[in-house]
């Protein structure tokens, strides 16, 4: 019964517990860390890293928007990345922040069988800066927190 | 009448015998004359080649006294008769002059290029060049060689016109050497006229009917030398077209996938499952 509840409200728990990430350039990168992952910290290259105990990672990227592009430029130019090393893409979709902050979601699979492996990307992009939140884990584990990922996603902040 | 003959004459008559009789103007005016070698039908094949020559000769003895060659073969035996004239050897070996004309089309080379592989044709076969203009080549290639070298010509383009003029010149030839031996027989016994003549009146006529059948053995040696030279040497004309390819619209490369912006920035590169899930980077 506690299993089948936490399922429900695990967006809800997913943005309710907010996380402090890595900084880069002074900027704080904020996101809310889902239930039953574990922060990572002491990341390098990324602004934030967390992780469930079966190996489901969520980390994100703070990066220059340099080339300065729009959205539309850095999602095509993350998708045709992650094309280009066989990763196949099963959905793609405009999602928005809690803030109204125009973002772009990009869903793919790479492998078969047990060894396959779900990966998402989501991506949004300031004057300054271009967020990217990653998620990847094996595909039979990922499947089952799709929804909490997407919603945790959006909670990416950048102050 | 009013110069004196050459000291040599002179110095000859006085040598001379009286015994033969001299010669009247009508016999020298006889002498071959040069033109007869253009006449029509001198060199067709289908005549028989020296069957008529001896009646035009003035003094066909003579020829033969004085060892003169003989034409077609080149051995040292007179002809003495018709007979011997018209041997086998003599009809086996005609004379033939060949001359091509080529209009050749040429893709890949421009009309110098061609050019010059054709006069290399030629020299490599012991011909030379004869003529050259901007789209046009004259080479004369040795005769026994004449029809390779067409052969290499044709494989330098596309050969569009061609026309092989054979001449058969044996009768020429062969009327020009007995008029020349005749001539030269007739010189001699002028010689020995003037050697025999009696006064200066008489010298000076044999001096000037000297002087008249020595220019024609001169255009008659000329001739012969043009007939050698044309029975030697084939004559090869080509005109070079040079034909422009139309130039061919240059077809879109296909490429096997569509060509990928590689952008200046790393951490593209890094977008990957497994590097998010190495939680040990």
């Amino acid at each position: 019964m506690i299993s089948t509840i936490a399922k429900n409200t695990l967006a809800a728990a997913l943005i309710a517990g907010a996380a402090l990430g890595a900084t880069a350039c002074g900027e704080t990168v904020r996101m809310s860390t889902p239930s039953g992952f574990a922060e990572m910290h002491k990341q390098d290259h990324y602004a934030y890293r967390a992780t469930t105990a079966s190996g489901v990672v969520v980390a994100v990227r703070n990066e220059k928007n340099e080339p300065e592009g729009d959205l539309e430029f850095w999602s095509e130019a993350v998708d045709t990345s992650v094309t280009s090393r066989g990763y196949t893409r099963i959905l793609e979709k405009q999602v928005e922040s809690p803030k109204h902050r125009k973002g772009w979601r990009g869903v793919y699979e790479f492998g078969d069988g047990a060894a396959a492996l779900r990966y998402a990307v989501t991506v949004y992009v300031t004057r300054d800066r271009v967020l990217v939140v990653e998620e990847a884990g094996p595909k039979a584990v990922v499947v089952k927190l799709d929804d909490a990922l997407a919603n945790a996603a959006k909670t990416v902040e950048i102050d | 009448m009013s110069a004196p003959p050459p000291a040599s004459v002179m110095t000859g008559g006085e040598a001379g015998s009286a015994q033969e009789p001299m010669a009247d103007e009508a016999d020298l005016v006889q002498a071959p004359s040069v033109a007869a070698l253009d006449a029509p039908g001198a060199a067709s094949r289908s005549e028989e080649p020296t069957a008529n020559a001896p009646a035009r000769s003035a003094a066909p003895g003579h020829a033969a006294k004085h060892g003169l060659t003989h034409a077609s073969n080149g051995s040292a035996s007179p002809p003495n008769s018709p007979e011997e004239r018209t041997s086998p050897e003599d009809r086996v070996s005609p004379k033939l002059a060949y001359q091509a004309s080529l209009d050749l089309s040429v893709r890949e080379l421009d009309a110098d290029q061609a050019a010059e592989q054709i006069i290399d044709i030629a020299y490599k076969r012991g011909g030379f060049l004869a003529g050259r203009s901007s789209e046009r080549v004259d080479v004369r290639i040795p005769s026994e060689r004449f029809r390779a070298a067409m052969h290499a010509i044709d494989a330098i383009g596309q050969v569009t016109n061609r026309r092989v003029d054979t001449q058969d010149v044996t009768e020429a030839f062969h009327d020009a050497e007995v008029r020349l031996a005749n001539l030269r027989a007739t010189r001699k016994r002028l010689e020995e006229f003037l050697a025999r003549a009696k006064n200066i009146e008489e010298a000076l006529r044999v001096e000037r009917e000297l002087e008249r059948v020595a220019q024609s053995i001169d255009l008659i040696e000329g001739k012969l030398r043009a007939l050698k030279d044309r029975v030697t040497y084939a004559r090869i004309s080509v005109r070079v077209h040079v034909q422009r390819s139309t130039p061919q619209p240059i077809a879109p490369i296909k490429p096997s996938k569509p060509p990928r912006v590689s952008l200046p920035v790393a951490w593209l590169s890094e977008l990957r499952a497994d590097r998010v899930m190495d939680l040990k980077r």
